[in-house]
């Protein structure tokens, strides 16, 4: 590697930083006033990047292009404003997992009008008149464009800060992102004041999209890989702060092609090749900053403690009756292969794998009052440990018993860091494991087959039959069940919730609640490897959609579906989220959207759970 | 010897001495109130003893043992109860449940995962609820208290280790008069016959004349008086403090 070729990709690595920081700039005014992550952010910017390019093609020419770039930056503020005026503005007094969830729902209707709008197929842009060519640097070839991009980002940032200082409006802003309550006790309109934050970065986010026009084409996957690079940077910058987002947006962008630039180095005799780092770098980053700095280089520890209303009802110790229904719905499950086709028992398998997932994610959420986001990561770890395991030739039951084991390992780690810290800032750091996880899984090919995953994982013989395997899901995933429900019962259940209802109260009884809080993710993550597990095995391959944000969101649907304060909610939530999937996947084509409206539904008008809710109702009438 | 000890403790925030050197002591068996008005730095003095916060300088000694700086649940070990101004107990469990959790963690059980929580100290649980008055609702959720239960099983919770030291942060704060004189007497009994110490603040002066043996009188982070209710009721000082802000009318 030359200097010269260092300089080049020192540029692109800029220029990239230049998007990151139109993009968190955005996402970072919007969590600023408002506090809600708007995980909708990168798909503004896909929609922003479409709509460029189709105006681009509409309006013609050089002038069409210029034009195309603010009208799509305008376009995409609007459809932000509505976006905030339908749906945020229901879920600003929701805990944070639900807002998530909420820009999530929107994340997927969005993905889905865009493929009615514009095709599945990537639509390339045009390339930008007067700067499509290469600018001579020190006797190298630099893209204009890249250039143009470089330049655009501090320009932005002195315009934002000027807007924000100058400004009633801004000061305004300033003024909520510092305290938001005293200034809807002054009296300022705060509804139009979170419209307005939310519009203008939206805006960014479609403008960041729109200049993407000469680099890359428009494609339906832009969504997500935009969203979780713009969290990564606003984490490190600091949720809130213009200056951490630009200073982070260089680290992650300069890191990133850095690493790309290195490649294969030797280091004591083996090559370690550092382009495999790419994706798990910025994601690293972004954990070592929640660890070391937990607002992140230039953001501020919140002025006021941001607890979230706690979601503590009163639950009802199961008893014999509980049992009795468990034991007898198992039962009844049992029976489904001699009543129902090889297509039921397959679906019924499926069923019996995602409740066990969501059981074990409705350990950390209910009784232990987290708001985790990356559960798939624990999923991903026991099924990648036992695909290995299997392709290692070890015989089906023993790798059955050890991915758990990896997955505890995976919690014990990630666990440890996680209970540092509470509310949103937990819920990045749970997202930012299971990227690493992820992406670890996606480019390590050698070990894991990247994007191609392991396959060949076929059970045991015994077990290969459709009827047989799924018994066998029954006694593995209804033991773990079972052991959970009966953890929850124990003191160290009642210590857990404790640590939720009053950490104060139990620190003065002697119960180290941060401890508590720890030791309840290896619970949580072994039985979600021994699901993933079982999955790997259901499936016979493995991809690293196992442990994509999709599982995890799938996951938290799963649990609030059936309600945060029912032990049996999570499994009616997990069957009827699995069967209607399957039910929408063979309908249309269109399933995300139907996906999110139900999010979205579900969120706002039923933030118990559906089956909480229904309970609820009934209590209420009674 | 003193059960409690305080000696010298100081406390700064940023540049107000909040505690400034106040030294004292508790018996085993007696009731000390700690008064003062708004700012005094009853709180803060409150929470050195109770490990919340660690002082800038000074010692706390239990039986004689350094405890200084040692957090809330290394206090609990080492038998000291509390409880807080605004009662909240666990809002998800029943009333009994609430004190079986304490029981439990007295035993160092506390992270037990297999054995049933519900089954565990059933029996001591009910006799503290009868202690406290509140053997009646042992069952009801807890979120359904009336705030009054809710201060005694605060209470309860607070007498599950056997405390030989009791801190009481504004015990009666938010009760009813009736209720508030009820609440220490239930308290001043049990520290009768168990020889419990304890430490309280109070905004309320009837209950402090009349369930403190001694008295600490704060003012801007200094100990100005301590004695019983009439030396302290004597005290020109403490007459200056109080009556001269009454006649000012009420801050």
């Amino acid at each position: 590697m030359t200097f010269a070729d260092l300089l080049v990709q020192l540029v692109n690595g800029l220029a990239q930083a230049s998007t990151l920081f139109l993009l968190a700039s955005g996402l970072s005014l919007i969590f600023g006033v408002t506090r809600v992550v708007n995980f909708a952010h990168g798909s503004f910017t896909m929609v922003g990047l479409y709509a460029a390019i189709a105006m681009a093609e509409r309006l013609g020419g050089a002038a069409g292009f210029w034009l195309a770039l603010p009208l799509a930056a305008l376009a995409v503020g609007v459809l932000g404003a509505v976006a905030e005026m339908l749906i945020l503005r229901r879920v600003y007094q929701a805990p944070e997992l639900f807002q998530l969830l909420a820009t999530f729902g929107l994340v997927l209707v969005l993905k889905d009008a865009a493929l009615w709008l514009w095709g599945p197929e990537d639509i390339f842009g045009p390339r930008a008149p007067g700067l499509s060519g290469s600018v001579e640097l020190a006797g190298l070839a630099v893209p204009a464009w890249d250039l143009f991009l470089i330049a655009l980002a501090p320009l932005l940032l002195l315009a934002l800060e000027a807007l924000l200082a100058r400004t009633r409006w801004g000061v305004l802003v300033r003024a909520a992102t510092e305290d938001r309550h005293m200034v809807g006790a002054l009296g300022v309109n705060q509804a139009w004041l979170f419209t307005g934050v939310f519009a203008l970065g939206s805006a960014l986010a479609g403008l960041a999209g729109a200049l993407q026009m000469p680099r890359e084409p428009a494609s339906l996957g832009l969504d997500l890989v935009t969203v979780t690079d713009a969290f990564v940077v606003v984490v490190i910058g600091g949720l809130g702060s213009l200056r951490g987002a630009f200073l982070a947006a260089a680290l992650v962008g300069v890191v990133k092609t850095l690493c790309f630039a290195l490649g294969g180095v030797e280091m004591g005799g083996t090559t370690f090749n550092f382009s495999k780092l790419t994706l798990v770098v910025e994601f690293l980053l972004m954990a070592l900053t929640l660890v070391l700095r937990p607002w992140g280089l230039a953001g501020r520890a919140p002025a006021a403690a941001q607890e979230s209303p706690a979601l503590v009802e009163w639950v009802r110790v199961p008893g014999v009756r509980f049992a009795a229904g468990a034991g007898a719905a198992l039962l009844a499950a049992a029976a489904l292969p001699l009543l129902a086709d090889e297509y039921a028992v397959v679906l019924a398998t499926d069923i019996a794998v995602f409740a066990l997932f969501a059981v074990s994610l409705h350990f950390l959420m209910g009784p232990g009052g987290m708001a985790p986001f990356g559960h798939a990561a624990f999923f991903g770890v026991g099924a990648y440990a036992a695909g290995l395991l299997a392709q290692a030739a070890w015989p089906m039951a023993a790798a059955l018993l050890a991915a758990p084991l990896a997955a505890a390992a995976a919690g014990l780690a990630v666990g440890w860091f996680c209970v540092r810290l509470s509310g949103v800032y937990l819920a990045m750091l749970t997202l930012a494991f299971a990227q690493i996880a992820w992406s670890v899984a996606f480019q390590w090919d050698d070990v894991t087959g990247g994007s191609n995953g392991l396959v060949g994982i076929r059970p045991a013989p015994w077990a290969a039959d459709k009827a047989h395997f799924y018994w066998l899901v029954l006694v593995f995933g209804g033991t773990a069940l079972a052991l959970l429900w009966r953890v929850l019962q124990s003191p160290f259940g009642f210590a857990l919730r404790a640590a939720r209802d009053n950490p104060r109260r139990a620190q003065a009884l002697g119960i180290d609640a941060r401890r508590v809080q720890w030791l309840a993710f290896p619970a949580a993550a072994a039985a979600a490897g021994l699901a993933g597990a079982l999955f790997a095995y259901s499936k016979g391959s493995l991809s690293p959609e196992a442990m994509g944000i999709a599982r995890s969101v799938d996951g938290l649907v799963m649990v609030l579906l059936g309600g945060l304060h029912t032990l049996a909610g999570p499994v009616a939530g997990a069957a009827l989220f699995t069967w209607l999937q399957d039910e929408i996947i063979r309908r249309t084509d269109y399933w995300r959207l139907i996906l999110g409206a139900v999010i979205l539904l579900l969120v706002i008008a039923f933030p118990r759970g559906v089956v909480g809710g229904l309970r609820h109702a009934w209590k209420e009438r009674s | 010897m003193a059960l409690l000890e305080a000696e010298q403790l100081r406390k700064r925030f940023g540049g107000v001495a909040a505690v400034d050197g106040v030294s004292f002591a508790v018996a085993a068996g007696e009731r000390v109130a700690l008064i003062g008005p708004n700012g005094a730095g009853k709180s803060t003095c409150f929470n050195l003893v109770g490990g919340q916060l660690a002082p800038d300088e000074g010692h706390v000694r239990l039986h004689g043992h350094e405890v200084t700086g040692t957090p809330p649940r290394g206090l609990f070990r080492l038998g000291v109860g509390r409880t807080f101004q605004v009662a909240a107990a666990f809002a998800s469990m029943s009333v009994v449940e609430n004190v079986q959790l304490a029981l439990l963690s007295r035993a160092g059980r506390a992270f037990g995962a297999l054995a049933r929580a519900v089954t565990a100290f059933r029996a001591e649980a009910r006799a503290l609820l009868l202690r406290t008055g509140l053997d009646a609702l042992a069952d009801r959720p807890c979120g359904q208290l009336a705030y009054g239960d809710v201060k005694r099983l605060d209470l309860a919770l607070a007498l599950a280790n056997q405390p030989r030291l009791l801190l009481m942060d504004e015990p009666t704060a938010g009760m009813a008069p009736a209720e508030r004189h009820a609440l220490m007497a239930l308290v001043s009994a049990i520290a009768r016959e168990s020889g419990l110490a304890v430490l309280f603040t109070e905004h309320d002066m009837d209950v402090v004349f009349g369930h403190a043996d001694r008295i600490l009188v704060l003012d801007r982070g200094r100990l100005i008086a301590a004695g019983d209710a009439a030396t302290v009721r004597a005290d020109p000082e403490v007459k200056r403090l109080y009556l001269g802000e009454a006649a000012e009318g009420p801050s």
